[in-house]
């Protein structure tokens, strides 16, 4: 499909979004991300309860720690020794302006419960997250390369991974070293510090990474570059239920130079060209789950048509942890067009490259490191170009996954269609392969 | 770098590539060792049951022979349990195994690197690296070395100018004055900069990129015959567009993209322009059948074409390109070899056609009798020259 042959497609409008949403909602085909709210032009999220990060244990006290939701919010914090709080009956701890609750003079061994809500401008939301802990004398032990821990009741190898790595998208390691299908409460568990299989290299095979990519989304139209909000909120559904852990991109390049580890069942999100649907469907699906992902823009579209995205919606989406990388300047194909002169070619090779850099310095303030290449083309010359520009790895649409030792300008990306069934989808994922060290 | 290297270096990149297919299903998950969790009581060791669990899963990855897996369950065991005899000497006897077989594997990865036996070399560093990861010489050799390069150094030479070496660096591409502009971007000079000699500039590889140029359109489309890398792209004639790359499609990979593409070409009888695409398909990816096939079959339709146009010596070398194992050609070839009534000419098809299989004794051998035959043969000298050069640098590097 020719991306710029790609009409302007019939936009919903603000109500009939709704209305569709609604009805996806009810069907239960965005379960797993509901309450996804339609876009809003308005920079902070709407006022929602926050999202429990960990509950670290200690003698006689618990730490409750959350992620912030929003730069002026407060929180207010109900607790009970009764599984059956209510805000009216439990005691309130109000006026918190850190996302963390130090609760002390506890007793060990009793489990407490906790629901925690986030104010602005004096109003509470209304869905107050619950969570809970038991406080005991020696929750964790740690050692050199190891931590010993005991999992709370609230934990899961997300939370264990972000209160002691400091990386919720590295729980998937957790789970792989412990071997253990769920985390089971006061189970203790062994959390390596330090990566030890590197670039997923075992003495009898090797682990396949794959980088799945998007276009754009829609609520009621799929094809081939244009995929289903519901069929997306599935496939993100998918890959929770299924035990897949989604890693941002600066750690998928460090599997490739060897210098990270990721969990067995790893998987990449990226999105190409900076469609505006992206914003609207993907990035709140994608929030909900806490999956980190990558937006690769092509430096001349923001702002050049209604369905693409403003540089105000990607400077948002980039303060809130999507990672935003070079797709070119014009998304012009970067292989040696008819009638195109050597000295031309590759001036335009520089020109797509830095151009799009400058752009993405200047409109983002931020240092880009990747390149996708437009519609995967690429050649020698234009690798070439890509290393001088200070690429440290570029990207392909050529499917299938990828070892540590693939070369890292020319990595392999699937791209998911937009009549794919999770059948289909399922089949982009990796997994292991012997066949070199057989 | 050497047209016998060049191909090694493609050929492991397309190892990579090999390698990287269908991936096996993840292993279930919990199969060794964990009995549900207690409750804990009242006074309980939390972490009682953990090194016993991290004991059993210790056992497990050596039973399947993951020693440095092994390794660092019995690290736990001991950080649990610093008594524990049993995971020391476990900890002393895999760290020696694990430093012996990283070793031997190293050491054989090497050896086989230095024999251009790339594949037993890929083989044997990626194993030694299981078993140490830290080892940068291979992982350099796994990442880098054997994979193909889009950047090579060259030294500068006494006497150089840009546009000499590109002139003459066709391993990496390069084939006319006129390219000299890449270098000079890439190493950011200005056109016609002077360069010292012993001064090391880096080279964008230019194979593939559909640069046409004008020393080679006088030989006719027998840049191939060279065996250098730059014929790989196709190279006819002065500022011609003909494989230039203006798809702006998206499919499912690349190549299958391109390999669709040639049997399209196929299909409309266009043989040479299928051809083309598909051969640079299967240079870029060796296993793909379908551009395999497209290739042979329309190399095989070309020179059938050719035999009815009389043009019985391009009918030669498109039958040369075809694989021994998709059809048995042998009829076809002599038909056009009846047709060739220039003993020089059918010398030199010889030659191209031994350079082409890395014969490059018997090349040379059929060139200097092109030479004897037809002393004014327009291509056999310098394909003679090209042949002795290969050689020689061959001869070098083993």
């Amino acid at each position: 499909m020719r991306l710029a042959a790609q009409g302007p497609s019939r936009r919903p409008s603000e109500s009939s979004r709704f209305v569709l949403l609604a009805a996806l909602l009810a069907a239960g085909a965005l379960a797993a991300c509901a309450p996804a709210k339609p876009p809003t032009p308005i920079p902070e999220e709407p006022l929602r309860a926050p999202i429990v990060r960990y509950v670290a244990a200690g003698d006689a006290q618990l730490e409750i720690v959350w992620r912030p939701t929003g730069p002026r919010d407060t929180y207010t914090v109900y607790w009970s020794t009764a599984p059956k709080l209510t805000q009216q009956t439990a005691t309130k701890v109000s006026g918190l302006a850190a996302p963390r609750y130090i609760h002390k003079g506890l007793t060990n061994g009793t489990q407490y419960y906790y629901l925690i809500t986030a104010v602005r401008n004096g109003q509470e939301s209304t869905d107050p997250a619950s969570t809970s802990g038991i406080p005991m004398k020696v929750a964790a032990r740690e050692f050199p390369k190891f931590y010993a821990a005991v999992a709370q009741p609230s934990d899961s190898f997300e939370s264990l991974a972000d209160q002691y790595l400091k990386d919720p998208q590295m729980g998937g390691i957790i789970q792989d070293f412990n071997d253990l299908d769920a985390v089971e409460p006061l189970r203790a568990l062994a959390i390596p510090r330090e990566p030890a299989i590197l670039g997923g290299l075992g003495v009898k095979s090797y682990q396949m990474v794959p980088v799945l990519t998007y276009h754009r989304f829609s609520l009621n139209t799929g094809n081939k570059m244009t995929v289903k909000v519901a069929s997306f909120a599935q496939q993100m559904r998918f890959l929770k239920d299924n035990g897949y852990w989604v890693v941002p991109l600066d750690t998928f390049v460090n599997f490739l130079d060897m210098k990270a580890q990721l969990p067995e069942k790893a998987v990449v999100i990226t999105a190409d060209d900076g469609w505006k649907s992206f914003y609207e469907y993907a990035y709140p699906i994608l929030k909900r789950y806490g999956y980190p992902a990558t937006l690769f823009v092509y430096t001349d579209f923001p702002e050049s048509d209604q369905l693409a995205l403003t540089w105000n919606q990607i400077r948002e989406m980039s303060a809130n942890g999507v990672d935003i990388q070079c797709h070119s300047k014009s998304h012009r194909n970067l292989r040696m067009q008819k009638g195109e002169a050597l000295q031309q070619y590759v001036a335009a090779l520089e020109t797509e490259m830095k151009t799009c850099q400058r752009m993405m310095k200047e409109k983002l303030g931020i240092t880009t490191k990747y390149l996708a290449y437009p519609y995967g083309a690429n050649n020698h010359l234009v690798v070439a170009m890509a290393r001088k520009a200070g690429f440290k790895a570029a990207f392909t649409v050529d499917r299938g996954s990828n070892p540590f030792f693939y070369n890292d300008y020319r990595i392999r990306r699937s791209m998911v269609y937009g009549e794919y069934d999770l059948k289909a989808f399922e089949r982009n994922l990796g997994g292991f392969d012997d066949k070199v060290l057989k | 770098m050497s047209a016998r290297l060049m191909i090694l270096v493609v050929q492991a990149g397309a190892l990579a590539m090999l390698v990287g297919g269908i991936a096996a299903p993840l292993q279930v998950r919990g199969a060794v060792a964990n009995p549900p969790a207690k409750q804990m009581k009242s006074g309980q060791d939390p972490f009682a049951d953990l090194a016993e669990r991290q004991r059993n899963l210790a056992l497990a990855a050596e039973s399947e022979g993951e020693l440095p897996r092994a390794y660092q369950h019995w690290e736990a065991v001991s950080s649990l349990n610093p008594q524990d005899g049993v995971a020391k000497a476990k900890l002393a006897l895999l760290h020696a195994q694990i430093r012996e077989r990283a070793e031997q594997y190293f050491r054989d990865g090497n050896a086989f690197y230095q024999k251009d036996e790339i594949g037993p070399a890929f083989k044997a560093l990626l194993r030694g690296l299981a078993y140490d990861p830290t080892n940068a010489q291979a992982l350099k050799r796994v990442k880098e070395d054997l994979n193909a390069k889009s950047v090579v150094e060259y030294r500068v030479q006494p006497g150089d100018t840009l546009e000499t070496i590109a002139a003459k660096q066709k391993n990496e591409g390069y084939n006319d004055p006129a390219m000299a502009v890449v270098i000079s971007t890439y190493n950011d000079l200005k056109p016609g900069q002077a360069v010292s000699a012993g001064r090391v500039l880096l080279l964008p590889v230019m194979v593939g990129v559909p640069y046409k140029a004008p020393s080679l359109a006088r030989r006719g489309g027998r840049a191939a015959a060279a065996g250098t890398a730059a014929a790989k792209g196709g190279v006819t004639e002065p500022a011609a567009q003909a494989g230039a790359e203006e798809s702006t499609e998206y499919d499912d990979t690349e190549s299958n993209t391109q390999a669709d593409a040639a049997r399209e070409l196929l299909t409309q009888n266009r043989f040479e322009e299928a051809a083309t695409l598909a051969a640079k398909v299967v240079a870029e990816d060796p296993v793909n059948k379908d551009a395999r096939e497209v290739r042979n079959e329309s190399y095989y339709k070309l020179g059938r074409q050719r035999i009815q146009e009389k043009n019985f010596q391009a009918a030669l070398m498109a039958f040369s390109r075809v694989e021994p194992s998709y059809r048995d050609l042998k009829a076809d070839i002599v038909e056009a070899q009846g047709g060739i009534v220039d003993k020089a000419e059918l010398s030199y098809v010889e030659g191209v056609n031994y350079f082409l299989a890395d014969d490059l004794e018997n090349a040379i051998k059929a060139f200097e009798l092109t030479l004897k035959l037809n002393p004014n043969h327009p291509q056999a000298q310098k394909d003679l020259l090209v042949a002795r050069d290969t050689r020689d640098k061959l001869s070098k590097v083993r």
